[in-house]
Parts: C-alpha cells; structure tokens; sequence
C-alpha cells in the first residue's frame, strides 16, 4: 500500500529527525575537539583549524592546572559520576516500574474503590514544582524517623527518584493498561488462574512494549535529574553526572573544551539504551499497511 | 565563654607541643570535619593539617552556585551540612540576621582577627565577624599592551577623559569595539556599575545604607549612563547586553576589545595562557581610571564560617585557624591562586617578590574598600537581583536610565 | 459491561479485587506521601508564614499575605505572562513535532535503532552543556547563526538574538523544544504501543490509504498519549528555567515564573514568598491541565 511518495515522505522525516537532534551535538563534538583559544577564536571556527584530544584527557586525567574560578578536574570523579548515574538509572527505574504497573493495573483494570481517586492524587503531585518540597526534602532526608542520613546517599536519591517520578511512569502504563484487551486474563482467569498469577503471567507480558518505553522515559529522567541531586549529594559517593558537569564551570572562567567533551562522553550510556530498548519497544512491522 | 574559650585554646597554638592547647587539641584528635568550599585544596596540604591536628577532612569542593543553594537549603531546614562552610561578602546580612553562623570574635585568636581586620570589614554585621577571609578578591582592569601599542598609546589610562580619547584612538586604530564590559542580567553584569560608581569618585549607598544613586548627578547614576552611553556609541559589542563576566573574559581574550574594565588579578594568568588565549603575553593589568587619577575598587572577599549546626565547631575553628597561617595561605596561594587576605601573608608575599603583577596590586590595594562599609545589609540580595533586571533593561533600552535607578531605590528604599 | 471475575464467586472475589488493589497501590502512594506530600504540606506551611528576619519581622503565620504580594509585584506578572508565552508555543510545537516523530518511528525500518539513538541525545544532554552549545550558536560576535546567514547573504550585521523584546522568548522556545521533543515523542511512541497490528491491517484490507489511517485510527487512539504528553509538556514549559538561566540570565524582558522563583528563594533566601509563587504556579498548571481534559473530551464526542 505504501506509494512512492509517501515513502519519499518519510526518507524526509527521518532525515529532518537526525539533522535537528545532531546538529546541535555535533558542535558539541567539535567544541570538545578544540582548544578554548579556538572556540573562542573570532571569526569562528566551527571545525578546530588543530583538532585535539587534550580536552577529554584532561577531563579523564586531571587539570595539572587548578587555579581558583577556572575548570579544575580530578582523575576517576568523571568516571565515578557516570557509574552513579548509571546505578541510580538501573535501580530507580527498577523500583518504579514494578510500584508503577501494579498501580496502573490496579487502577486500570481491578477498578478498585477510590481507585481513581488514588491516580488522580498521584498524577496531581507531578505540577507542583520541585522548589515547595526542597527545604523540607533535606530535613527528611538529613534526619529520617529511622536510620542514618540518607544525605550523599544513593539509597536517597533512589528514594526521592521513586517518590517523584512513579506517578507519571503510573499514568503512562495506566493508559496502557486501559487499552489492552482484556479477553487473555479473563480467560485466564476462567481457567481458575489467581489474580496474582494471572497479573504475573498474562497482563506483564502483554504489557511488555509499553513497559519497555515506559522504562525508557524512566531511565532517561532519572539520568537528567539535576536540581535534587545538587542539594541532596556532596561527594562521589552519590553524585551523579549532571551534577558532576557543573563543577567545570568555574567562577571566572569555563573551559568550554573540557565541559563539552564530558557533555559527548555523557550521552554515550543513553544512547546505548536506546539502541538496546530499540528492540523491545515493538512497533508496525514493515508492510502491514 | 568557656565554649569558646576552649575553642581559643584549640586553635591557636602553632605547635601542638605549645602549653595548654595539648589537651584541648587532644579533644580535638580523632574527629572529622566536612568542609565546603567552592575552590580546590592539594590533598598534601590536608594531610599536614591532619598530621598536625589528629583531625581528619573530607573536603568538598562544588561550584559557587551549588555552594550557595547547598547552604541556603540545608540553613533553612536548620540542618548539618558542613563544620566550614563558604562565606561570600554577599551573605554577611543575610546568614547572621538569620543567625546561621558563629560569630568568631571569640574563636579565632586575636593575632589571626588582626591580621585579617582589613578584609574581614565585609563579613562584620552588628559590631561581631562571621567569617575569616581566604580569598582576596576586587577588581582591576586589564588591557592588550598589543593594541595599545598599535593605536599608539603609551600608559593605561588614569582618567575618565584620558580613557574616551584612548577609546576613540583605538577605534581609529581597527579595534571596533575597543571595551569589553558584560551587561547581561546576572551578578557579573551588575558589579561593573559598582566598580564605575566607586571609580566615578562616589558610593551607592549612604553610611545608613540608604540608597544614593538615583539622583543624576549622583555617581552611580553617570556610572550607568557612562555604561548606556558606551552601548550606544559603539565602546562595546551590541552583544554585551547578554554577555556575563567569564563571556567579557573570553571575548578579550580572543583579542576582539583592548580593555576589559573589571575583572580579578587571578584571572591575568589564563589570558597569557597560549592554550587559552589568541592575546597570551600581551594582557596587563592596569588601575582602575577614575575622575582625577586612579579610582576607587572595591573588594569582593571570601571566607570561611562555622555554621551554628556544625558538629565539630572546636576542629573547625582550628582548621580556619591553620588556613590562615601566612604559610599555608602563601602554598595555597601558590597552587590555586586565591591570593590571601592577611597582612602578613600578603608583605611577606610582595617582600619576597611571589606576588604575581605584585606592582599593580600593591597599588590597587590601598584604593580597594568594601562595597558596603558596614557588611553588605540583609536585603543585599534582593538589591542585586533587582539590580541584575533593572540595569540589563537600561543596557538594552527597555528602560530609561532615571526609570530604572528611580526603580531600583525605590524597592531598595522601603526594603532599608 | 459486568466483568466476569466479579460475577464469579460472588462477594469474596470482589472483596479479593478490592484488597489486591490497595496492597498494589499502597508503595507508590506510601512513596509518593513520605518524600512528596509531606514536603509539600510543609511547604504550603512555609507559604503562609513570614519570610521572618528578612523583613525585620517576627517568624509567624501571616494568611494569605506573600500570595497577597507576589500578585501584586509587577515584576512577577509580567514573568507569568512570559510563561504563557512559553507555555503556548512550547506546548503546540512539542505536540505536532512530537506526533510525527512518534508515527514515523513506529514502523520498524533498518536503521530505526539508530535513529532512536540520536533521537534522544538532546535530552540526554545535560543542561550546563547544550547551555554552552547554544551560546555557541547565539552569539553575536561568533556564533553559527550570525555566520551562516552573513555567507548566505540573509544578513548583513551581525544580529543580537538575545537583544531586547520578544524575539528571544521564541529562541529559548525553541532551545527548549529542542531539549525536550524526545520525551514527548517518546510518550506518543509508548501510545502508540497499544495499538494492535491487526487494527492497521484489518483498515488496510478495507482501502483505508496511510492518511486516513493516521487520521482515523491513529490520532483517536493517541488521545490518552495526547493527555500526558499535552501536561508533560506543559509541566516541562511552565517550569522553563535552565534555557532562559545560561542563554539570559535573569533578564526581564524573558524572565519566566520559575526564574523568579529562584531569585526569590535561593538568590535571596525569601522561601516565604517563593513557596507562594511555586504554589501558584502549580494552581495555574492544575487549571490548564482541567482544560486540555475538558477539550480532549470535548472532541471525542
């Protein structure tokens, strides 16, 4: 069914895709490439004239230079960032999204009482902006009712992802939930299947693409949080990259070079997932219209 | 009293073998401070601290911003985060009206607090000191001996005058926009109109903190003018109006403006660096012009504070007090560059010929006072946020000059 | 339509569903109470007490009184109808951008891995860096912008892009949809999970050509995708912050909502007040979102 020009159609629509989403990260690759003196050379120099890989070795080796209010870097914190990242990512979109497709089945299909009134609190807790709850987030965090600190914890962090972002991750499977058909379970459950198992066995399969996404979305948005690791993390125990990534703007000066190349190194991991995720996130198979 | 006299007695020995402060450094041994900073320290000289004292560090470094937001949030839920904590002149209102931190009058030994008294003016609020001050900072200018040379001009200039003939002979000589001053809406794009208004000979405030900048014949007020006008005529790029102060540093650097009018000593070293700068070798620093001769500067120190929710207030105090000790300031000096406050740190620094453009500084120094005599008053932030808007607008010509000053005393006024 | 599981059995399997749908809720909500609600709580607390030693005055509980004022700040105003501005053309491009991203990817096609891959890069960017990268582009001296159109001969001098009036709230638009498009393309792509083969195929074999596909199968079926992603990317513009932060500073003529509230609570420690004004802001999100409900079930009648 698919004609010429509506292929042509689409040669352009994926083309437009790479072209807006790269070219952008393209001058970040070139910004990484080059000295500070060349990028901010007037006129401007959009490939470096001498190309150079000083900046990512100074990023993943050190800064011999450390002179107050400029970039300083340390050997192992840029690698020990990325590996935080990469744990809070795992194990909080884990968390969520096990809490995340019990509640969206919950809600969707047992239709529960005050069911909906439960999405609708969690969904309601997603606009109120990260600010209001800061102050008293610390004060938790720092003197939880039981145990330790969580302050410069990943185990806090992990917490804080869990509370922030399962109402979405809920919402988006609770459409999912709601638009599957329905016949499998039930059939399952005719078949003198229990609820747990016929929710283990026949509902998490079904759901498994829309997770697969969902899982997407969730890593992603963990991998970008910004503004609660920087008050909730001190050292490399916790830090995650965003976070680590603001230490090299200095006071009085940036080495763009040296932010740059850590921004590249920093989107290798997502990229990776997706190209993983890729394959579970099923779509229309060629042909099918 | 006797809190703090233990936490005298703590700190001030030089060597812990010095009668009396053995068993209160022996108190002392064993316990671990976290101190936040936003500048690195060599592990090497954290290890002698810790060889000396028996006190271990962990030693956080984060940016400025994060450094601030960290400690506003953990202050506001009246929560531990640091046993030394950074402490901007700007915070000296603010964090002890709030009563977020010692005050170390009585912590600190009376030799250090003198050594320090000329600096540590900005952190004093209500007749107490809240901070002890590590790093020197105030604003000189800086200009491309190149250019100059090529335009024909012999000396940085003294005045105000000498500065536009020299603007024009640069222009005529190819530098199209000879002056690089960031105008963009954020603290760096403010200070150059409270370093025009010190070096135009007047103050923005009175000694009762009132605002006296609105009035045209004021100094702040032909400061921003000065700023509008050096727009308008072409001084400076059209660009300045969105360009902050580590912008302005690059642009001058890249060789595109002959002076930049405001900027820290510490940064002379980065634009001679060859990997970093078009112009390396040819950056100078000069004294700030003003209306007869050399202007008024003004200091933009840092310290170090103890935060009343500190754990260990007694090692803390003893860490600051061998911070400030001339010779582990003078190797911090000499591996970061945050140039010291103390003033035996600094003579013994100039007298044995260590202090980098030690000339000009020795004679920027006498011309540098506080922004705020009396410590930068409670709404210092409001103002400066008001202020990052206000001018910006004027910069761009939103917004008459008499608009925004009539604004911004106005909010400052009823805040006083 | 009566399920068969609560016909069946009677009474205890009803009461089984009821409990198995609490004790399915009950991590999440316990979660969402311990690190969301309770902050919150004490956070609206803060709202309605007195920013205390920054105004010479007592700690105490003062009503209404910060809302009172940051309504009347004009300076908050005008940053609200910023927002607005955000809002509107944030949310309109996102949303047309984000569809067809989403309906050309959901086909597989070789190649679609990679295309995904780069797809999401601008999100993964972290802020402090596509900042940088996008002062690159903008700057009037030596940016990308300015040269590309001097040597295609669009313009002759340099322009300042972030100069004053409206324009730059269209430029950090559009920085921002650029950060946040894969998110919502991502929401649809997860929409468009749902949607069985067998629909395509059974219209397919009916004539249905790929356009009234689109508009008949797909675009229904996206309206659940179209809810979240409509108030993602509202929550995302409404609280636009770290574009207009690195690009402009706190500049007024592109000053948002949520910079204001940072100045108020971090640059100036004002939590009273700003806690008001985040709480507003959240009313003002509540009652978008209740209109694009309304309008989304408007338009499936």
């Amino acid at each position: 069914m698919t004609s010429p020009g509506w292929r042509m159609a689409k040669l352009v629509a994926v083309l437009a895709i790479i072209v807006w989403s790269l070219g952008p990260i393209l001058i970040g690759v070139s910004t990484s490439l080059s000295t500070q003196r060349e990028v901010n050379a007037i006129p401007t120099r959009w490939v470096p004239h001498h190309p150079t890989l000083q900046a990512y070795h100074d990023l993943l080796g050190g800064t011999s230079n450390q002179r107050a209010g400029g970039t300083v870097t340390e050997a192992g914190t840029f690698t020990r960032s990325i590996y935080n990242s990469a744990i809070l990512s795992a194990v909080s979109t884990s968390f969520i999204l096990i809490f995340a497709t019990m509640a969206a089945y919950a809600v969707g299909r047992l239709r529960f009482k005050l069911g909906g009134a439960v999405l609708a609190l969690l969904v309601g807790t997603m606009i109120v902006p990260i600010f209001v709850v800061v102050v008293s987030l610390f004060k938790v965090l720092a003197e939880p009712p039981v145990g330790p600190s969580l302050i410069d914890t990943k185990g806090g962090l992990v917490l804080v992802f869990i509370a922030t972002l399962t109402p979405l991750a809920t919402w988006l499977l609770y459409t999912q939930v709601r638009e599957m058909p329905t016949e499998p379970e039930e059939a399952a459950l005719i078949d003198g299947c229990s609820r747990w198992k016929a929710f283990v066995r026949i509902v998490v399969p079904q759901m498994s693409s829309g997770i697969a996404a969902v899982a997407a979305i969730m890593m992603l948005s963990v991998w970008g949080e910004f503004l609660i690791p920087l008050l909730l993390t001190q050292t490399m125990n916790a830090k995650p990259v965003t976070v680590q990534i603001t230490e090299y703007v200095g006071k009085y000066t940036t080495n763009y070079p040296i932010l740059a190349a850590a921004g590249v190194l920093a989107l290798i991991p997502p990229a990776l997932l997706a190209l993983a995720l890729n394959k579970r996130i099923t779509g229309m198979l060629a042909g099918s219209s | 009293m006797a809190i703090a006299g233990a936490l005298f007695a703590a700190s001030c020995g030089g060597s812990s073998s010095s009668s009396g402060s053995s068993a209160s450094s022996e108190s002392i041994r064993g316990q671990t401070i976290t101190v936040l900073v936003p500048y690195a320290m060599p592990q090497k000289l954290l290890n002698q601290f810790t060889a000396e004292t028996g006190v271990k560090v962990n030693y956080v470094v984060t940016g400025w911003d994060a450094t601030h937001n960290k400690l506003l949030v953990a202050n506001e839920a009246n929560t531990y985060i640091a046993d030394v904590a950074e402490f901007d002149w700007s915070f000296t209102g603010q964090f002890a009206g709030a009563g977020w931190v010692e005050p170390l009058d009585n912590v600190l030994s009376a030799k250090t607090l003198a050594d320090l008294k000329n600096t540590d003016a900005a952190f004093v609020s209500g007749g107490k000191t809240y901070a002890a001050c590590y790093s020197n900072d105030f604003r000189v200018s800086m200009y491309n001996k190149k250019m100059f040379a090529k335009a024909g001009i012999t000396a940085f200039p003294a005045t105000f005058d000498e500065l536009a003939a020299d603007v024009q002979k640069l222009k005529s000589s190819g530098v199209q926009y000879p002056l690089a001053i960031p105008m963009a809406a954020t603290e760096g794009g403010v200070t150059p109109w409270y370093l025009l208004t010190l070096a135009m000979g007047g103050q923005l405030f009175d000694s009762q903190n009132n605002p006296v900048f609105s009035d045209p014949s004021s100094a702040g007020y032909k400061a921003l003018q000065w700023e509008v006008d050096a727009v308008k005529n072409g001084w400076v790029s059209p660009g300045s109006v969105a360009m902050d102060d580590s912008v302005a540093l690059n642009k001058f650097t890249a060789g595109e403006n002959a002076i930049l009018l405001a900027t820290g000593p510490g940064n002379m070293p980065t634009a001679n660096d060859p990997s970093q700068s078009s112009i390396a070798g040819d950056a100078q620093i000069g004294l700030v012009p003003g209306n007869t001769g050399p202007g008024g500067s003004f200091g933009l120190p840092e310290g170090l504070s103890i935060p009343v929710t500190a754990k260990h207030k007694a090692a803390a105090a003893a860490f600051i007090e061998w911070w400030e000790r001339p010779e582990n300031a003078i190797a911090i000096y000499k591996t970061q560059g945050s140039l010291p406050c103390g003033a035996s740190s600094l003579k013994q620094l100039s007298d044995t010929g260590q202090l980098q453009g030690g000339d000009v500084i020795n004679q920027e120094l006498p011309h540098v006072g506080p922004l705020f005599p009396g410590g930068a008053p409670l709404w210092y932030a409001q103002f400066s946020s008001d202020a990052q808007g206000l001018l910006n607008a004027a910069a761009k010509g939103q917004m008459s000059v008499s608009d925004a000053l009539n604004q911004l005393s106005a909010k400052t006024a009823a805040r006083n | 339509m009566p399920k068969p599981w609560n016909r069946r059995g009677g009474n205890r399997a009803a009461r089984e569903t009821q409990i198995l749908g609490w004790l399915f809720v009950i991590p999440s909500l316990i979660a969402v109470a311990a690190l969301v609600l309770y902050p919150m709580a004490h956070g609206w607390w803060q709202s309605m007490n007195s920013g205390g030693f920054l105004f010479g005055e007592k700690p105490g509980y003062v009503g209404l009184r910060n809302y009172r004022d940051v309504i009347n700040d004009p300076v908050s105003r005008e940053a609200m109808t910023h927002t607005l501005w955000y809002v509107l053309l944030a949310v309109s491009l996102e949303l047309v951008l984000g569809i067809l991203v989403a309906v050309t990817l959901h086909r597989v096609f070789r190649g679609r891995g990679f295309v995904l891959a780069v797809l999401i890069l601008p999100w993964a960017l972290p802020s402090v860096v596509s900042g940088v990268l996008w002062k690159r582009v903008f700057d009037p001296d030596n940016g990308l912008l300015n040269s590309l159109l001097m040597q295609l001969h669009i313009i002759s001098q340099p322009h300042v892009w972030l100069a004053a009036g409206r324009g730059p709230i269209v430029y950090i638009t559009l920085v921002h949809v650029w950060g946040v498009l894969p998110l919502v393309s991502l929401i649809f792509l997860a929409g468009l999970q749902s949607i069985p083969d067998e629909v395509y195929s059974a219209s397919a074999v009916d004539g249905a050509g790929p356009w009234r596909q689109f508009r008949h199968i797909t675009l229904p079926l996206l309206r659940p995708s179209m809810a979240i992603a409509l108030t993602v990317g509202t929550l995302l513009a409404i609280s636009i912050f770290d574009e207009i932060y690195v690009l402009n500073g706190t500049a007024l003529n592109t000053r948002s909502i949520l910079i204001q509230v940072y100045n108020t609570t971090f640059a100036q420690a004002d939590f009273a007040h700003g806690t008001a004004l985040a709480f507003l802001l959240a009313a003002i999100t509540a009652v978008l979102g209740a209109l694009y409900a309304i309008a989304l079930r408007r338009s499936t009648v």
